[in-house]
């Protein structure tokens, strides 16, 4: 089936579901407002006046860091949410046997989360650009896109990674509850706590303990005090912030693994 | 004839558990084939292997001699144990869908829906169907695209008896039309009704297949009770033509030489001055002849 056809069709499915309504409206909403919350906070310490966070270019790095929260939160359940719907009301046994290969029907999977990424990166960078012209009272091209570091793309690349990662852990459990609490445990405390304690302590005392998935994934837009906090960057005895350049290699390979993988779990279970 | 299903020496485990044992069967074009056996005889897996959805062990199938590649489903309505579908969709919706996969656009929706006779209830979402609504929605999803093979599986499994009754008549309204049917069943009647040609399976092997009245031999059943059994008894040891006898409460069956007729017997009970509170001839059915098979 035509890639057009196949995307159609997982709106067909999903255009009327009330989760995935709210959770690409919460997405949507959040992505411009969230900012806002820095406007109740006294001036944060160590850090230049809370007004850059409104201007051009630190403005991108935060609504970055935000929406790095909200694609995790909302799109990564999302991608969870595509799988294992469709695995706990067996409809993929129903889409495989009505007609559709394995193969399209992971397709459209697929295609519908690199739809949904282009619908999220599109929000975070039109609400971006909005909260800084507002802010800045003026529209200066050369401002606005100075310093981005390839900020659409790395936004991109995250919110996908993300979503694959959720798609993943959906083919590998299967059940809808205990995907998403994998989902969020792995990334809140399993590989944080590995990283810190097991490697460091069992395997290597240098910043392989920062090429982790998604650290590397988190890494594409950390949160912006960092680069102020003096010290925070000498915690341990190397650098425990990745490069953009190093983040964006290990989230790429991360999606190519994470995508691939379930592609291979997919084809060979019965469903 | 065409075949339309081919399955060679499909073979299936689930860890010790041998779901299929070597099952061969041919399904031509145009039988309505009832798949019959006990739970757990490997109806559904076989269902599965053929859609696609199960992987066999060993062994293979081919579809349509192969004309549509190693991509049938399309030319096939079908559904397995459950109907599935989204629950958050509404009856025509989730039809829609169906449609969206097997390329189909054009289809009249209403026409379909008034077969199952749902068609007050096309707008609402699945979630709130009874289970009869929904096993009927499932017959008119298999209906989309006018496929050349309908399968169902167990179509009737937990309805009452009035959705029974519905779904049955809207089966054989498909089986009539002329479409190659496939339906696995553990409901003797149901099979007898509908199918023509029937295939008993049992622990994931085929024990007997062919035409529905082939399989049955000619011999016939009367139920008879008598207000003296012992002399009754002992008129019907006498009678060679009474294959065998079996005692029930309230009555006894006789097994009856198809080549003797009712008339004949009840003369005999005249003239032997038996008289009967309980007299009832049986043709032999598709349950006798199920049981006979399956507990060898």
């Amino acid at each position: 089936m035509s890639a057009i056809k196949l995307i159609k069709l997982e709106i067909l499915k999903y255009k009327d579901n009330s989760l995935v309504q709210m959770l690409l409206l919460f997405y949507t909403l959040l992505m411009p407002t969230s900012i806002f919350v820095l406007k109740n906070f006294d001036n944060i310490p160590f850090i230049p006046g809370k007004e850059n966070f409104f201007t051009f270019p630190l403005v991108w790095e935060y609504q970055a860091y935000a929406g790095s929260w909200l694609s995790f939160l909302f799109l990564g359940f999302l991608g969870v949410y595509l799988i294992t719907s469709e695995i706990q009301f067996k409809t993929m046994r129903q889409n495989i046997i009505t007609g559709l290969t394995r193969f399209d029907f992971f397709k459209g999977k697929i295609l519908i989360a690199l739809v949904i990424t282009l619908y999220a990166t599109i929000i975070f960078y039109l609400s971006t650009l909005l909260i800084g012209i507002l802010h800045e009272g003026e529209i200066n091209i050369s401002h606005i896109l100075k310093d981005q570091h390839y900020v659409i793309l790395r936004y991109f690349l995250l919110t996908f990674a993300y979503m694959s990662f959720g798609m993943l852990v959906a083919f590998i459990i299967r059940k809808p509850a205990l995907s998403i609490f994998f989902f969020f445990s792995y990334i809140l405390f399993i590989e944080p706590l590995f990283r810190w304690w097991i490697h460091l302590k069992y395997i290597a005392q240098n910043r392989s303990m920062l090429y982790y998935p998604m650290n590397g994934i988190e890494d594409l837009a950390p949160l912006p005090f960092y680069k102020y906090v003096e010290n925070f960057n000498k915690l341990k005895n190397f650098p425990i912030l990745l490069s953009y350049t190093e983040a964006s290699i290990i989230s790429i390979i991360s999606v190519v693994i994470f995508v691939s993988l379930s592609y291979y779990l997919f084809l060979k279970r019965d469903i | 004839m065409s075949d339309v299903l081919n399955i060679k020496n499909l073979s299936k485990s689930y860890g010790h558990i041998k779901a299929l044992d070597n099952l061969n069967l041919t399904v031509e074009k145009g039988n309505v084939y009832g798949l019959l056996g006990p739970n757990g005889s490997g109806k559904t897996t076989t269902l599965g292997i053929i859609l696609s959805i199960l992987k066999a062990d060993s062994g293979n199938f081919e579809w349509f001699e192969g004309k549509y590649g190693a991509n049938p489903r399309k030319h096939i309505g079908a559904i397995l144990e459950t109907p599935n579908f989204y629950p958050f969709k509404s009856g025509i919706d989730n039809l829609k869908i169906i449609a969206a996969i097997k390329n189909v656009n054009d289809f009249d929706y209403d026409e379909v829906m008034k077969l199952v006779n749902l068609e007050q209830r096309k707008d609402s979402k699945f979630r709130t169907y009874s289970l009869g609504m929904k096993q009927r929605l499932a017959i008119a999803a298999t209906m989309i695209g006018n496929p050349e093979v309908v399968i169902f599986d167990e179509p009737t499994n937990g309805l009452d008896p009035q959705g029974i009754a519905e779904v049955r008549n809207i089966l054989k309204r498909v089986a009539d039309s002329g479409r190659t049917v496939l339906m696995a069943s553990h409901i003797l009647d149901e099979v007898e009704k509908i199918c023509s040609h029937v295939a008993i399976i049992k622990n994931g092997k085929l024990l007997a297949t062919g035409k529905i009245g082939e399989l049955l031999s000619n011999d016939y059943y009367i139920e008879i009770n008598s207000t003296n059994n012992e002399k009754l008894m002992d008129l019907a040891k006498s009678l060679n033509f009474i294959k065998a006898i079996e005692h029930h409460n309230d009555y006894m069956i006789w097994t009856i030489d198809n080549n003797v007729k009712s008339e004949q017997l009840t003369e005999i009970l005249q003239k032997n001055d038996i008289s009967l509170n309980h007299f009832l001839v049986r043709k032999q059915r598709l349950e006798d002849e199920f049981l006979k098979i399956t507990s060898k």
